[in-house]
């Protein structure tokens, strides 16, 4: 493993058991099912799928949020997949997570500086003097006075506010990998710019690695160097982001691709070709690729599951036929 | 003329005063025209949808002006006649996550029948015949009509929803966010079913949407809507080719396009509470734009070559 190396993971599988009818038969949602990739340091990469398609699985698990079920992940050159709690803490301290709703993911009942203050308590970092300046620098860094904004509780904050602080939260370690899971989804355009950019500025300031979970393709080239594409529980392409907007391989992120609307009058005197149907049950899901059933080119040979093909330097298609 | 509002006015009591949610807005939609109402999260535009269907919390302040469906001012329509003749048999909606609220003991088919039942005062075979043909129109096999909601996935949900909407054969249909709950393939398919319908029954959609990409697939006119007015209003060509209201202009810059190689900008503050909203042209503590009579006066929404705009850079 090169020193640049941050994560590796290889064939990592997250299956859920759930419980069925009166026998109470015991099934398998296979959310997560033998994945692999690497993140070198300070690299930005978008997980892009839709819902239901595992991203955010993929990342608590990486996160150590859940215990792997098969497969392994290594992190700095150390196996982390199954270490217990105990054994994790530097771990949670080296990583960060940014989520969704930045309304819930926020201690009502706690000052911004409180929450802030939370992570470097638990960790027994600094003096309480020391702790304040932190905490002062970090609110500056996300753009909030601290002046204005320490004592503020979450509630008396607008959305993109909030998920500063949730920014500045999740860097208050210096953690070298950053989970952002659809960080600006639930913001109004004019401001999902704006948090996306301080992202990124910060991303690049500290050298930190980060994963942008996303379903929206089309804010991935502002944030990241590479992209993932994720279908029901595959990662089914990866790319360099300009390698992957130019010449996407698989169907599927074909399929994506002509289903996205950029803005323009003439988008409504024609139709998308898109697939018809909806993503796959997982608990049950096709054999082989599990795109298979809603795509044009699928031959029998489809039912064994594709190998990863390397189709140019950099660019992984999961398919027997990449266009 | 299908649709001509104007003077429209809806204000909520609320205990920190008065919300001017929609404030003096007029436009009118043709027949086999879509419009749509963009902007931002609390700009005012369900509220638009919420004041035409007449469905009013009870905090109401103020519900005042012309709405005229064809010919006839259904503002001065009682309440009684109101929902016997307009809601859902001329006017109907597809409310913003309805999906998800399908009632879960009831078979599909029948929600989509009921309206038919209830305001039509149709049999409950007969209805549930035409009920299972509107529902193969939009997609679905017939055999899903007996299914419970649970047992469909989203877009087909959806696909119900629009078939609740549809089948008193409304004159208008009112979408708002109509698929802000479904993934991009999903969407496409919807939006490709909403052309369809436009194109084979010339029927009328109000589209009320956040997403400037999104209502490019739809619209014919667009408008934008800021702090509860309606800021500019142009046919869909002129407006996502040159627009000309300075909010209108920084949205599009802000939205990501998967195509070419622009580079994004945000609108720097946020929208004015609509309690205090700013003296003059609510826009302007925003605007890099604003000259002195912005922070005085309230623009007028000033026509030229049937492109209106509320702003005083063209006055």
């Amino acid at each position: 493993m090169g020193d640049a190396m941050l994560l590796k993971v290889e064939g990592l599988s997250k299956w859920f058991s759930v419980k069925k009818g009166v026998f109470g038969k015991t099934f398998y949602v296979q959310a997560v099912d033998n994945v692999s990739f690497t993140l070198e340091k300070g690299e930005a990469v978008s997980l892009v799928g839709e819902s239901g398609s595992g991203k955010t699985t993929l990342g608590k698990t990486i996160l150590r949020l859940y215990y792997p079920t098969r497969g392994r992940i290594l992190f700095d050159g150390r196996d982390i997949t199954n270490l217990v709690e105990k054994e994790l803490k530097w771990y949670r301290r080296e990583t960060g997570i940014v989520q969704q709703d930045p309304f819930g993911s926020l201690a009502p009942h706690f000052t911004i500086y409180k929450i802030l203050e939370e992570p470097l308590i638990v960790h027994k970092i600094g003096t309480k003097e020391e702790r304040r300046e932190r905490i002062y620098k970090a609110l500056k860094e996300v753009g909030l006075p601290p002046e204005e904004f320490a004592f503020k509780y979450p509630h008396m904050l607008s959305g993109g506010q909030l998920q500063r602080v949730a920014i500045a939260r999740a860097m208050m370690l210096n953690p070298k990998l950053i989970i952002a899971d659809e960080p600006v989804s639930m913001l109004d355009a004019s401001v999902r710019v704006e948090i996306l950019n301080l992202f990124r500025e910060l991303q690049r300031k500290y050298g930190m690695s980060v994963i942008y979970i996303t379903h929206d393709l089309s804010t991935t080239r502002y944030f990241s160097e590479k992209i993932f594409i994720m279908y029901a529980g595959h990662i089914v392409e990866r790319a360099a982001t300009n390698e992957m907007l130019r010449n996407p391989r698989h169907p599927y992120t074909l399929a994506l691709f002509s289903a996205i609307p950029d803005p323009d009058p003439e988008n409504r005197l024609r139709f998308r070709e898109v697939p018809p149907g909806e993503p796959p049950s997982l608990i049950n899901p096709p054999k082989g690729c599990r795109f298979k059933p809603r795509c044009p080119f699928a031959t029998s040979k489809c039912d064994e599951e594709p190998p990863e093909v390397e189709t140019t330097p950099g660019h992984w298609v999961k398919c027997w036929y990449p266009r | 003329m299908l649709l001509n509002i104007s003077d429209l006015k809806l204000y909520y009591r609320t205990t920190k005063g008065v919300v001017k949610a929609v404030d003096r807005v007029g436009f009118s939609v043709e027949r086999g025209e879509t419009l749509a109402l963009v902007g931002e999260s609390g700009c005012g535009k369900s509220s638009i949808a919420k004041a035409i269907m007449r469905l009013l919390p009870r905090n109401i302040h103020t519900y005042e002006g012309n709405i005229i469906l064809d010919n006839i001012d259904i503002m001065k329509l009682s309440e009684e006649d109101f929902r016997r003749q307009i809601r859902w048999r001329r006017i109907s909606m597809v409310f913003q996550g309805a999906l998800n609220a399908l009632n879960p003991v009831l078979k599909v088919g029948y929600q989509v029948a009921e309206p038919l039942i209830i305001h039509n005062g149709m049999e409950k075979e007969e209805a549930l015949k035409i009920a299972r043909e509107m529902l193969r129109h939009l997609g679905i096999a017939e055999t899903f009509a007996d299914r419970y909601s649970f047992e469909l996935s989203g877009g087909m949900r959806q696909r119900v929803v629009i078939a609740m909407a549809l089948i008193t054969n409304p004159d208008l249909v009112i979408l708002d966010e109509p698929t802000s709950a479904l993934d991009v393939i999903t969407q496409a398919n919807i939006m490709n079913l909403l052309k369809k319908l436009k194109a084979e029954r010339n029927q009328t959609f109000i589209l009320i949407t956040h997403d400037i990409a999104l209502s490019s697939e739809l619209a014919d006119k667009m408008a934008t809507m800021y702090a509860g007015h309606i800021v500019e209003l142009a046919k869909a060509e002129v407006f996502y080719e040159m627009p000309l209201h300075p909010y209108t202009q920084k949205l599009m810059r802000s939205v990501p396009t998967l195509r070419g190689e622009k580079v994004l900008e945000s609108i720097p503050g946020a929208p004015p509470n609509l309690i205090n909203p700013p003296v003059g042209c609510r826009f302007h503590p925003r605007c890099d734009k604003a000259m002195e009579i912005c922070r005085e006066k309230e623009p007028p929404l000033l026509s030229k070559d049937d492109h209106l705009v509320k702003c005083w850079l063209y006055g």
